[in-house]
């Protein structure tokens, strides 16, 4: 009952503050970069609103409690990518103060046809972001109020879509500055909470075990969707569902091997028994999982390449994620901006360093997760088994409102960057355009969120990210900071580096290669289709005679200083 | 510059002809030598930018390449990244975790300082333009 509160206070009071914003937005500069008079801090807090999503809140837990300590390479990269954020790109794209990143791709190279194209990476790679935000609220609602699937996924969509056409970006940052504070806590008390149990409770400690993950009591597991489990040796249950296609309700004894769950079956598993995987997820023993570079990780078999691979995606697909970029339009100066960039990641490392402790302890505590596959709940189911009565659901209600703060938060950035993309770069800018696209992106996406329910949440994001970072990422890198790129050099990167990358996924998410060499370099992309998209870019400008005009001024305007950030002596 | 027409009683800003085309000219984003009140030339902000590029290369290499030598150490020396100290963590999960974040953060702070300071000396050397 708390827990439900919890969510639906977070959700009421999103509505109300996104309301509010309704009397701020008049015009065009206040729909789209809060007519850049945000303070640093409150925009920081926005950013970290929007940076700390689903993925991380929901899908780090997730990815470390499968997959163990290779899996922390993803928030280095994704901190590397906020101190590349800093270092190159938050002040000088605010000093060129366009609207959106298709606008500045447009303004820097003199090209307004390469801007529709430009818009629709953009709005490719938010896409992919955003159905794993749906997906995130599709699950966190089902596991918290019992309802299908679907409702979470409609409700958010819906919800979002309503607070930004009728707020614009000053309405929304407030929103989000709100949010970021859910989200931090509910991330901050249980892991105090679980801290606390970790030093006090040595059993709760899973890396010192030399065993696959074993029911430490007896636990019910509900499967929300149909399953294969490898059952490791003959396991007598109960279950409630269907088994192998037989309906079954009460005793039914396990043979070691391979079964089929259908959805909505709950099985009674034994104190002692192992863990049954569900297929695809590896048992590895606490001391494999505590281990880097393991052969049974992801990575099929090579797991150096893998390691370096996620680096790269994460920390490139952080710097080229639109919806993280455009915040930086909102800040004053460039300097306020690189202020901003700073204090995100003052307080996206600490929440970073955090999300592992819920994997360790979910290894012992939420060891059905492994078998129903629904590990993107560990967040949520961890903190509230790890203590008993009204400190549960008190527990409970906190990271459940986090979650939602998570999503909704992330889902306003991705739906606005969307929108403004396809209003403002493709089709005529304007307020009433902007809400129609609002509208228009907010339906195509809840549609096809409907239909991502069995893809991880990090597979989307993945896919989102390397396309961003192949295409969007050099572009931006090698436009503030290289004066010789040139329209052909950019139109070559986006197309080939956004091509390949695009192609890899498809080719992976239909199972075409599934061993080896292949299937490793296909399914992380980015390792090499980023460096291979600066390449591009840098070789065909070289060679392209056609070169920008006056790139003198616009290299100024993307570094020279504002005068009121310097010290009053010097002026 | 408009004087005709004008509402009675409205305020007119007379601008030095000078300011008023540096101005028109910074609107129009056509290089005037003029930016943010700066009179500039091409070679100028090519240095100012070489040196906010070199200064933030520098930073980035500083994490970045210890960071990409860890996987080879682990793969070179994986008891080192297992071993623990005391009921703390693993030094893997502790190298991923608390040490490389809060040392990007670190980091992050001294750049922020460095290129503020490189912008002020900028400024600076700029006192004689209009504005």
């Amino acid at each position: 009952m708390i827990p439900t509160l919890a969510v639906l206070g977070v959700t009421l009071a999103t509505l109300v503050l996104g309301t509010a914003g309704l009397r701020y937005a008049r015009t065009t500069s206040n729909f789209f970069v809060a007519s850049r008079a945000v303070h640093p801090a409150w925009n920081a807090f926005a950013v970290c609103g929007e940076a700390m999503s689903a993925a991380s809140y929901l899908g780090v837990p997730a990815l470390v409690l499968v997959f163990g300590v290779d899996m922390l390479w993803t928030i280095v990269g994704w901190t590397l990518g906020f101190l590349l954020l800093s270092l190159f790109i938050a002040a000088p794209v605010r000093r060129f103060g366009s609207y959106t990143i298709p606008e500045f791709v447009e303004g820097r190279l003199d090209a307004p046809r390469l801007r529709p194209l430009v818009a629709i990476t953009v709005i490719v790679s938010s896409w992919f972001f955003l159905l794993a935000q749906l997906k995130g609220a599709g699950v966190v609602t089902r596991s918290l109020l019992g309802t299908p699937y679907w409702v979470g996924v409609v409700a958010v969509g819906v919800l979002v879509a309503a607070n930004l056409s009728a707020g614009g970006m000053r309405g929304i940052t407030f929103v989000q500055g709100f949010q970021f504070f859910f989200i931090f806590l509910g991330i901050l008390v249980p892991f105090s909470v679980l801290s606390a149990l970790w030093w006090s409770d040595d059993d709760r400690d899973p890396i010192i075990t030399d065993s696959t993950p074993v029911f430490l009591e007896a636990t019910t597991a509900t499967y929300p969707r149909t399953v294969e489990i490898d059952v490791i040796g003959p396991t007598a249950a109960v279950v409630d569902g269907v088994v192998d296609g037989v309906a079954v309700d009460g005793p039914f004894a396990f043979e070691a091997g391979r079964h089929r769950i259908g959805a909505a079956t709950t099985i009674d598993w034994p104190e002692g028994a192992a863990v049954p995987h569900r297929e695809g997820i590896e048992p590895l023993t606490g001391e494999e999982w505590a281990a880097p570079l393991g052969p049974k990780g992801l990575g099929s078999g090579h797991p150096l390449y893998f390691t370096y691979a996620t680096v790269l995606a994460s920390m490139f697909g952080i710097i080229a994620l639109p919806h993280i970029v455009v915040r930086f339009y909102t800040n004053p100066t460039g300097r306020q901006a690189r202020r901003t960039s700073l204090w995100v990641l003052a307080m996206i490392a600490p929440y970073y360093v955090m999300l592992p402790l819920f994997s360790a302890l979910g290894r012992n505590l939420a060891p059905d997760l492994l078998s129903t596959g629904a590990t993107d709940a560990a967040t949520v189911v961890v903190p509230e088994r790890a203590v008993d009565g009204l400190a549960a659901e008190l527990l409970s209600a906190v990271v459940s409102a986090g979650a939602t703060a998570a999503f909704l938060s992330t889902s306003s950035g991705l739906l606005i960057a969307m929108a403004g993309a396809l209003s403002h770069d493709i089709l005529s800018a304007g307020i009433p355009q902007f809400r129609r696209s609002v509208w228009l992106a907010a339906a195509v996406s809840i549609a096809a969120g409907l239909f991502v329910e069995t893809i991880d949440i990090n597979v989307l994001i993945g896919w989102s990210t390397s396309i961003a970072a192949s295409s969007i990422g050099p572009l931006l890198v090698l436009g503030i900071w290289w004066s010789g790129l040139t329209r052909r050099g950019a139109l070559a990167t986006v197309v080939i580096g956004g091509t390949v990358t695009t192609g890899a996924v498809l080719i992976t998410m239909f199972g075409l290669v599934d061993s080896g060499w292949p299937r490793a370099i296909l399914s992380t992309p980015a390792a090499w289709s980023v460096p291979l998209a600066f390449a591009i870019g840098i070789v065909v400008s070289l060679l392209d005679r056609e070169k920008v005009e006056q790139v003198a001024h616009k290299m100024a305007l993307l570094h020279v200083p504002e005068r009121s950030d310097a010290p009053k002596e010097l002026v | 510059m408009e004087t005709e027409g004008d509402p009675v009683g409205r305020r007119r800003i007379v601008l030095h002809p000078a300011t008023a085309v540096a101005r028109q000219q910074d609107r129009a984003r056509s290089f005037g030598g003029h930016v943010r009140g700066f009179t500039v030339d091409g070679d100028d902000i090519d240095r100012l930018m070489r040196r906010q590029r070199l200064g933030a290369l520098r930073v980035f290499a500083v994490a970045f390449v210890p960071l990409m030598l860890l996987p080879l150490v682990f793969a070179f020396a994986p008891d080192a990244a297992t071993f623990r100290v005391g009921d703390l963590p693993p030094l893997a999960w502790l190298a991923l975790g608390p040490v490389a974040l809060f040392s990007i953060v670190g980091l992050a702070f001294v750049h922020a300082r460095r290129a503020s300071m490189r912008e002020d000396d900028w400024i600076s050397g700029h006192r004689d333009g209009p504005g």
